[in-house]
């Protein structure tokens, strides 16, 4: 069991910063699926739980100055069910799709999924290809910051102890496919053993397409791995192209071997034939040969 | 198989072909809605919360504890390490355990200290703040291992133990139990035979994640009478064990149980009884209660399975087995009593529903350092099915023969004798039939064509459970009519979710010929004046506990027919019971309703004839007895049910991801009470072992800690994982002669195959033979890596 805390939910953005400089210690609290677990295996100091959902500045999925914004308190069943979300960032879709159970996606928010920062995090990846920026809020303004620098270490984003997470941005493309691919040991309500985002931008474009790809639950953070993005963009993609990027895929990652949810083996064999799902969705994969 | 009884002619030779049904279940709206109470529900004024420290480590001696900070908490009642209980042993069948650990703690999770406190938060300060210097000691988490002589021993003097009978333990090594069964000879058999298959199949542990974790209050009137509410089982069976540990008569103490949040076994012994009884002692006239979470009730009450089985076995080369050595190593954890007789069940069930003339079969229980294993739904006949099933089919494939043959040339039948010595009879039901049903069944089901992707398997095995149980497990029910000719009915099943008392409630509308609507069951329990019954386990409710209300119903309509045969002034043998009604046979006209007669019939002036009608009933598996200790055999398995089951699945050979299309299981259950439980029962049964199969097992550290104690890395099926699986259940009615109406159990068979199966259907699909459980997803994915049949 957890031990006792004080619980506060501002409603402003006043009220939260009063206390957020004043309790360095304190927890934010959004949908709480991933501090719940924390604070019942007491890895984390929490005197204080801060409840930023009373917040409606964190709220909402919306296009504005050419990009896409979602609030920070954004739930993952809001995100599973945007038409946007599923037409044009379908990475960002497949994750939101294969997170946690109903229950679980009712709950959790995009913010806490990034914040949180795990290794596996579901939404590491599709954010990492699709270049998104986190809005990060503090008593002294806003600051906007590339999803990769926002995202230091394991459990460890670019805040201070008076900052939150207000919202997450994505670019827009016009031409642009992504698709996001996870294995798990069930099929409901479980974490991704290993995933895999794949983006191209303008993918009918064969000398201009560039795609991008990145890996989870396999390093620290999710990983991009840009040779192999370097060997993908602006070629057709053979079959023989294919193995050689496998490889390549497989060789750049050392996962831990103490993983209770897979081996190093099989984390390296299912980088390179998640990709290749990936891009065989996309049509990116050369027919025949 | 030994004739006992005739009840089928049980009732006058009545036998009901038609038992009335309910609508839906009796507890299904209080639960649905919230109103159901459950242990955690319960307070009382005053009321305690004890909280626990425990082991962090697998194996470790305890130096010294230092409570001095401890006690500074306010509102701190009590702190009881195992000094203060030191005289305490918890004796189901080996007194190998005490209710807190005194000097050496033998798995993580043992219990070292207790607090009782007015609030539960203080109390679990209070625990952070003891200090204990552990002395680690080198652990051994594995059986096989624990046999080793360089073994870390866990228990160094196993002959002081006090025991109920015979146990054949091996003083100074971790052997605690070792059940032996030889059948005919084996001599040169393994020379003459076409074919010797030597195997080693491993089943890991599982945790049973009942959905309600243990829980109990108890209430010290003094210090030699108490009363306790239990997430239990077996209330009856925690009095007696409480009674021994106290010393102090049964009758002083009384065990309360209601409705359970699933049991599967894990519930049935004792678990945290004896120590919540022993650290509530030191508070008289308070309530004391103690909950677990969701992580201690994987490491603080029992575990399941966990077996290795080794086979050699002798084959024709028409596929009928010669003869068998068999090797069981049990991996019981820290303690032994709570799976002494599942080492003996998988014993004689590894023969599997076979004839086999000629076995020898040696099941050692073996201490390791993991938490203690107690029974889970198929009490060792899961662990030797996994293995012999999927021996069954290597033998087929050496062979080059479709392993349903193999099967038929050696299923039990009419006639057979099996491992124990019994001679099965065509009343133990019809193997072949369920062998055969699921075999059409496979058959039938079209599979989609295969991609470069996704390959379809089907796999089948065939099964036989019986329940294993003391020789004097009595189940009991009363049965009392009210004025208004209506019935109280009262069993001594526990209500777990099962549907027990809807069933039996029908059970005795059966019997009386009455309305169910006119029956009122009492859904939960109390020691002190609920009917007698041993422990709700064994799949053995509805078959015990139907017979005790079948001989209550019989005591009822005696004392009905005797308050008639009052009235009419006839002899009793004159009158006749039907349809609510009570005539005279010479004269079918002359009518008494039972309402009329139920509580006595008065006369005009009040003057009473005949007695109110209250039935006390009972049934104990008659003839039972111990195993002969050295031939194991015996009459100690007091029915057989018999099925096969089957699996269509399909796996993705880029991932290994395997996908269940169908689960099948084919029964002969005697006769179904009530179709949709009994449909329910077999399909929960199956998804739980599919849990077995492909996800779930404990995982140790070398030191013996446990590394997955949650849900977040003990994976068990959730909805997902079968929406797509398709259920199939069918039932055979041969009717058990000693059954109620010829029901037989049924409740944990779904289990017993299906890991089976999916691995005979992994074979069938890929060619890959998988011999330990469980079979993930990366497991399926390595194998055909390794097989060569994938380039990478």
């Amino acid at each position: 069991m957890f031990k006792k805390f004080d619980y506060y939910a501002p409603k402003t953005l006043a009220e939260l910063f009063e206390l957020t400089n004043e309790n360095n210690e304190a927890q934010i609290l959004a949908g709480g699926t991933d501090l719940l677990l924390k604070l019942r295996e007491k890895t984390t100091p929490h005197k204080m739980l801060i409840d930023i959902k009373k917040l409606d500045n964190f709220r909402g999925i919306e296009t504005k100055d050419g990009y896409l914004r979602m609030g920070a308190l954004t739930t993952i069943r809001e995100i599973q069910a945007s038409k946007i979300i599923r037409e044009k960032y379908t990475a960002l879709y497949d994750a939101a799709k294969s997170f946690g159970c109903l229950e679980i996606r009712n709950r959790a928010t995009i913010g806490g999924n990034i914040v949180h920062a795990s290794p596996g995090a579901e939404f590491g990846t599709p954010l990492f290809v699709l270049a998104a920026e986190a809005e990060v809020i503090g008593p002294d303004g806003t600051r906007v910051i590339p999803i990769h620098e926002f995202w230091q270490d394991v459990y460890q984003v670019d805040l201070k102890d008076n900052e939150v997470l207000a919202a997450i941005r994505l670019p827009y493309y016009e031409k642009m496919v992504s698709r996001y691919h996870r294995l798990s040991r069930v099929k409901g309500m479980d974490l991704a053993i290993v995933g895999v985002s794949v983006l191209a931008l303008d993918p009918a474009n064969i000398e201009k397409r560039e795609v991008k790809i990145a890996m989870g639950a396999v390093a620290r953070i999710p990983f991009r791995n840009k040779e192999v993005e370097t060997m993908l963009s602006g070629v057709k993609i053979t079959n023989e192209l294919l193995v050689s990027v496998k490889e390549k895929l497989s060789d750049s990652i050392a996962p831990r071997s103490s993983s209770l949810r897979a081996k190093p083996a099989y984390k390296k064999a299912m980088v390179g034939n998640l990709t290749e799902q990936a891009l065989l969705e996309l049509g990116l994969l050369e027919e025949g040969e | 198989m030994h004739k006992i009884v005739e009840s089928l002619n049980y009732l006058g030779g009545k036998n009901m072909a038609t038992i009335p049904q309910p609508s839906e279940r009796l507890d299904a709206r209080k639960k649905t809605s919230g109103k159901a109470k459950f242990v955690a529900d319960l307070t009382f004024p005053g009321m305690l919360h004890a909280v626990i420290l425990r082991s962090p480590h697998g194996h470790a001696l305890i130096n010294s504890i230092d409570i001095s900070e401890a006690k500074k908490i306010s509102g701190i009642e009590a702190i009881i390490t195992g000094k203060d209980v030191a005289d305490l042993v918890i004796n189901i069948d080996i007194g190998d355990q005490q209710p807190i650990a005194v000097d050496k703690v033998r798995f993580m999770g043992e219990p070292v200290a207790a607090v009782l406190a007015d609030d539960k938060w203080k109390a679990a300060e209070a625990v952070d703040l003891i200090k204990v210097e552990y002395e680690i000691l080198p652990a051994v988490t594995d059986a096989r291992e624990a046999m080793k002589e360089d073994s870390p021993i866990l228990h160094e003097k196993q002959e002081d133990y006090k025991r109920h009978g015979e146990t054949n333990f091996t003083a100074g090594t971790n052997v605690f139990s070792h059940y032996k069964l030889r059948k005919g000879k084996l001599e040169d058999i393994f020379e003459k035979a076409d074919l010797v298959l030597e195997n080693s199949f491993v089943y890991p542990h599982r945790s049973h994640t009942q959905i309600e974790p243990h829980g109990a209050i108890a209430f010290w009137t003094n210090e030699s009478e108490m009363e306790m509410y239990s997430s239990t089982q077996s209330p009856f069976f925690v009095r007696t064990c409480l009674a021994d540990m106290f010393a102090i008569d049964p009758a002083n103490i009384i065990v309360k149980a209601g409705y359970l949040g699933g049991g599967f076994g894990g519930k049935s012994d004792v678990t945290i009884e004896p120590l919540l009884a022993a650290i509530s002692r030191f508070v008289p006239g308070k309530y004391v209660k103690l909950t677990l979470g969701r992580e201690e009730a994987f490491t603080g009450s029992v575990i399941a399975r966990g077996a290795a089985v080794e086979l050699k076995t002798a084959v024709s080369k028409e596929g009928k087995i010669l003869g068998e050595k068999v090797k069981i190593y049990f991996n019981s954890g820290a303690y032994g009593s709570c799976s002494l007789h599942i080492v003996t069940a998988a014993g004689h069930n590894s023969s599997g529903p076979y004839e086999i003339d000629n076995m020898e079969v040696d099941a050692y229980g073996v201490y390791t350092n993991n938490p203690p294993v107690g029974a889970f739904r198929g009490y060792g006949h899961p662990e030797v099915h996994w293995a012999k099933e999927r021996q069954i089919n290597l033998i087929a494939k050496e062979l080059g023969i479709d392993p349903l043959k193999v099967r038929k040339i050696n299923l039990l039948k009419p006639g057979s004798i099996n491992a124990l010595g019994q001679e099965i009879e065509l009343e133990n039901g019809d193997l072949a039939g369920c062998v055969d049903k699921v075999a059409e069944r496979l058959g039938e089901i079209e599979l989609p064509a295969e991609t470069d992707n996704l390959v379809y398997g089907k796999g089948m095995a065939a099964m036989m459970k019986s329940p294993v149980m003391a020789t004097n497990s009595a189940a009991s029910a009363t049965l009392r009519f009210n004025e208004s000719g209506s019935v109280d009915l009262a069993v001594s099943g526990v209500e777990m979710g099962q549907g027990t008392k809807t069933a039996m409630r029908q059970v005795a509308a059966g019997g009386l010929e009455l309305p169910l609507e006119r029956i009122k069951i009492k859904e939960d329990i109390s020691t002190d004046n609920s009917p007698y019954g041993w422990q709700t386990i064994g799949s053995t409710t509805s078959w015990k506990g139907g017979m005790a209300v079948l001989d209550a119903v019989q005591k009822a309509i005696d004392q009905l027919k005797a308050n008639a045969a009052a009235v009419f002034d006839v002899a009793v043998t004159e009158v006749e019971y039907a349809d609510n009604k009570l005539y005279l046979s010479s004269d079918p006209d002359k009518i008494l309703t039972t309402e009329e007669v139920c509580f006595g019939y008065m006369r005009g002036n009040g003057y009473l004839l005949g007695q109110p009608v209250q039935a006390y009933g009972t049934y104990v598996p008659p003839e039972l007895t111990h195993p002969d200790p050295e031939t194991g055999q015996g009459n100690c398995a007091a029915e057989w049910t018999f099925g096969a089951q089957g699996v269509v699945l399909s796996i993705n050979k880029n991932t290994g991801e395997i996908t269940v299309h169908n689960l099948i299981t084919a029964l002969d259950a005697g006769k179904v009470i009530n179709p949709v439980l009994a449909r329910n029962q077999l399909v929960g049964a199956m998804v739980q072992e599919l849990g077995g199969a492909l996800t779930e097992e404990l995982v140790y550290a070398e030191d013996g800690k446990m590394r997955n104690n949650n849900f977040t890395d003990f994976k068990i099926p959730t909805p997902e994982d079968v929406a797509e699986t398709k259920m199939e259940v069918y039932f055979f009615e041969t009717p058990e002669p000693i059954g109620p109406f010829g029901a037989r159990g049924i409740a944990e068979h779904g289990t017993v195959g299906i890991a089976a199966a999916v691995g005979n259907a992994i074979s069938d699909a890929l060619n890959i033979e998988i011999f330990n459980l469980p079979i993930y997803n990366e497991k399926v994915f390595m194998e055909m890596t390794k097989a060569g049949d994938l380039v990478v």
